[in-house]
């Protein structure tokens, strides 16, 4: 009985019924067979009451929808370039940087590729960037950023993974600082890639000029004082992040709408409507998959799990090693809020077991779901950006793959030098 | 027949969620600029924000329910041939719709219990008010995934 509507449930979830349906069917099969009362569900998704730090969570997907509706992308484009255009491959590196904030703001959900791409491919390959390059830089740097406050993903993890109670004790703001050499790893690597690649003044060099700076830096002297409030706020401890949440999301509305006016009052309502039906999907699951780690803490299924994994691998390295190779894979497969919200719950306590800190495990984890966004063959960015400009999925797959190579070594980097994500926390 | 009832579902959504965000930006903001800068604040201010995101959630979740735009797995349906995909998406429809009303049916029965003892959220408000989000969001969700497996939705590839 029991066994026939596991293979029901899994093969719902197959077919692609919606996350909560499954994990809420998992969860109520299992407390069924504990012989605990099923209201225990509700009793458990109510818990997102008692969550103070899920308030960010609709504010910062609001304020990014905001931004991605407005023309920030353009002005931050136009910023970055006038900075650091007359660096060797300039415009390359405005890419990275660019698409890394822009994705810590807005969430990785694709928008970074539509909103971004659409503006720095046609640049890149006017300042004589090859298509291939191009196009493979566009697609990877949708995921760069993933790392940095208050990038979604990175949020949840810090949700789930105090859920667990396992392994050292850490604050969500050890969490944003762990992020931030990293993501800074990634880029140094991405920049010398790209350094190398063009050697020998393949590509021209813009002088500086400090009439474009100035009038860049004009045009996006509102949005300008943003990142400081967000970052300034959240790494200073002057602001909780969600009242760091609260701050943008009243900033960012202002700015857009009565300064800037480029979303009419009369829209707000609708950008609103769109941004809460992607956060409304996302804490249902997340609801859900709070009363479903219940269960599998209740029913001691990560602690089987360890006990497994240790018979057969002894140390926390080849452990790590698993998990990386497990996690590109799933990062391929599964979107990063089901990865989240089934992967962490069994593997952190396995990884606590070994030793690993919670706050490194984290990290490790959104770094892999961060190249699974673009690992062939059904990596999420691939099917944006091939939509996006109209490019054969193939085509992508080999212009992504030397970027993929490139982040492939910083995640080696970050997965077996802790340092890297913990240097900074007691 | 079911279209204006459609409708107005679609409006009391749409409503629910502008309202409660426009409530939840304006209270948090209050809250901040008052505590930071003259050490006051609303008393149940954190709670009622704290309950608007449990509206949010079921809102908007009611509203992904519109054209089955929840997060998934996806990993067989890209590999189904066109003329299955019709069933495919009946059993899954079916599926959640099921699942949706048994989680109205026990958070329903949740709320009731918190009715009949009288159990405050905070200050004086019921926490059955609060709570009541669940039991409605689940039947809509119920209902539009029953909609959805008698006249599946257009698929919309990747």
């Amino acid at each position: 009985m029991t066994f026939a509507a596991l293979a029901l449930i899994i093969a719902a979830a197959l077919a692609g019924a919606p996350l909560f349906a499954v994990l809420m069917a998992g969860a109520m099969l299992g407390f069924y067979s504990a012989e605990i009362p099923l209201s225990v569900i509700a009793i458990e998704v109510y818990r997102i009451v008692d969550t103070p730090l899920l308030v960010a969570l609709p504010l910062f997907t609001y304020s990014g929808y905001v931004l991605a509706e407005a023309k920030t992308s353009e002005r931050l484009v136009n910023l970055v370039q006038s900075l650091f255009g007359s660096l060797p491959s300039g415009l390359a590196m405005v890419g990275f940087v660019a698409c890394a904030l822009f994705t810590a703001l807005t969430g990785a959900s694709g928008v970074t590729i539509v909103a971004l791409g659409a503006l720095l491919l046609p640049a890149l390959k006017q300042a004589g960037y090859s298509d291939k390059f191009s196009l493979g830089l566009v697609t990877t740097s949708g995921s760069l950023g993933l790392l940095l406050v208050p990038s979604v993903p990175l949020i949840l993890y810090g949700i789930v993974a105090q859920q667990l109670e396992v392994g050292e004790p850490f604050t969500i703001t050890d969490l944003f600082i762990a992020g931030v050499m990293p993501l800074m790893l990634m880029l140094s690597l991405l920049v010398i890639w790209t350094l190398w690649h063009h050697r020998g003044g393949k590509i021209p060099r813009i002088p500086f000029s400090g009439a474009t700076f100035w009038s860049a830096l004009k045009a996006a002297r509102w949005e300008l004082p943003l990142p400081f409030v967000v970052l300034g706020g959240i790494y200073s401890g002057f602001l909780a992040i969600s009242e760091a949440a609260a701050v943008t999301a009243v900033y960012v509305t202002l700015v857009e709408v009565v300064l800037y006016r480029e979303i009419p009052l009369k829209k707000l309502p609708e950008v609103m409507i769109e941004s809460m039906v992607m956060v409304g999907g996302i804490l249902l699951v997340l609801g859900v998959a709070l009363a479903f780690t219940n269960y599998l803490v209740d029913a001691e299924i990560p602690q089987a799990l360890f006990e497994f994994m240790q018979t057969h691998v002894q140390s926390a390295l080849g452990f790590l090693l698993l998990l990386n190779m497990l996690l590109l894979v799933l990062g391929a497969m599964l979107d990063i809020f089901s990865a989240l919200v089934i992967v962490v719950p069994l593997i952190l306590p396995v990884a606590a077991g070994y030793g690993i800190h919670p706050v490194h495990l984290g990290i490790v984890f959104l770094a892999n779901m961060q190249i699974g966004y673009f690992t062939p063959p059904v990596g999420m960015n691939l099917f944006i950006a091939s939509y996006r400009f109209k490019k054969p999925l193939l085509e992508l797959y080999s212009a992504c793959l030397p970027f993929m190579l490139v982040l492939l070594v910083a995640l080696l980097l970050i997965t077996y030098v802790p340092w890297f994500s913990l240097a900074f926390i007691d | 027949m079911i279209d204006p009832l459609v409708r107005l579902l679609r409006f009391i959504e749409d409503s629910i969620l502008v309202s409660s965000l426009t409530v939840m930006i304006g209270l948090a903001a209050y809250q901040v600029i008052a505590r930071n800068f003259f050490d006051t604040g609303i008393l149940w201010g954190d709670s009622v924000v704290r309950v608007l995101v449990l509206w949010i959630t079921f809102a908007g979740a009611t509203v992904a329910s519109r054209n089955d735009e929840h997060i998934r797995m996806d990993l067989l349906a890209r590999y189904v041939k066109p003329s299955s995909q019709v069933l495919l998406v009946r059993f899954r429809c079916l599926f959640t719709a099921l699942l949706a009303a048994t989680f109205t049916w026990f958070s329903l029965e949740f709320v009731l219990l918190d009715y009949e003892d009288g159990v405050k959220a905070f200050g004086d408000v019921p926490a059955w008010i609060c709570e009541a989000v669940m039991p409605v969001g689940g039947a809509v969700i119920a209902f539009r995934y029953l909609l959805h497996t008698f006249f599946p939705p257009a698929q919309v590839s990747e």
